[in-house]
């Protein structure tokens, strides 16, 4: 099936938590003949836009592009970011390519109760649901880095 | 008594004592939850139940954030740990959705001893 304008989301702008909750109804609106998998999509937008408004950001505005294709969706989440976050999130995403089993890893991580897991827990979730299929780009745009986050969300069978 | 109302990306919680219940209700990503859940919090962290009783949990599931998860957690292990054999957690989800927040409903009770008791809606 190919993907009409209506599927597509996009919004850019400041981020809250009601504009997650907004982008969490329009996926969920998506026909299930166009992507099944809407689970996967919806943790990886609740935990790429918590992100931006409380981890890493340092301001809350941003962008996101959520694109159902036949049998994968595209996600791109962007925000500002001071380099050393860049360097923390990177670290995180090139630590979780050697990790075998990454739901032993997940409740690992869970008993350790802290903010340096919580973000590395909100990173390892949004790996999982894309199968590692994601790519972190830095742009330095006058004194800060611009993040984007790129993924690839296979459907389910 | 606690009655918080559902909010954009809270739960509706309610907190019974007398009636031995407690009720969360939907999705839970808010971006602060040491904030949001702090009343119930400092409830859970003293409350015993009395001898004789059991206090029913039942969770109705919605989409979590890693964060609210970690949070609950901890939060449930201080309060089973503290009533133990005492406390009595239900998970309610649409059976097609059982896939998607199962991991989720074993990491809200992660280490608490308990074993995953759910039912459908």
């Amino acid at each position: 099936m190919n993907t009409t304008l209506s599927d597509k989301i996009t919004y850019e702008g400041e981020f809250s938590e009601g504009t997650i909750n907004d982008l969490l109804k329009k996926i969920d609106a998506w026909p299930s003949s166009l992507f099944k998998n809407k689970a996967d999509v919806k943790y990886a937008v609740i935990e790429l836009c918590s992100n931006i408004i409380s981890h890493h950001s340092s301001t809350d505005f941003g962008s996101i592009i959520i694109d159902p294709q036949h049998s994968v969706c595209y996600l791109e989440v962007s925000s500002f970011a001071s380099a050393k976050d860049y360097e923390i999130v990177a670290s995180i995403l090139n630590e979780l390519k050697s990790v075998k089993d990454l739901k032993e890893h997940y409740f690992s991580k869970l008993e350790r109760a802290g903010h340096a897991e919580s973000v590395q827990l909100g990173m390892l979730k949004t790996y999982r649901c894309c199968n590692g299929n994601i790519e972190l780009i830095g742009k330095t745009v006058a004194s800060k880095i611009l993040l984007t986050f790129k993924l690839k969300i296979d459907d389910c069978n | 008594m606690i009655v918080i109302e559902q909010g954009e990306s809270t739960p509706y919680v309610k907190v019974d004592p007398e009636n031995y219940s407690f009720i969360l209700k939907g999705n839970s990503f808010i971006t602060n939850p040491h904030q949001f859940y702090a009343p119930v919090n400092d409830w859970g962290k003293t409350y015993l139940v009395k001898e004789g009783h059991i206090l029913h949990v039942e969770i109705t599931m919605g989409y979590y954030s890693t964060s609210n998860i970690q949070y609950l957690n901890l939060f449930f292990k201080t309060l089973i740990n503290n009533n133990k054999g005492k406390i009595e957690v239900t998970f309610y989800l649409d059976e097609e959705e059982e896939e998607d927040l199962e991991e989720t409903m074993l990491s809200l009770i992660f280490n608490t001893g308990l074993s995953l008791n759910k039912k459908y809606l």
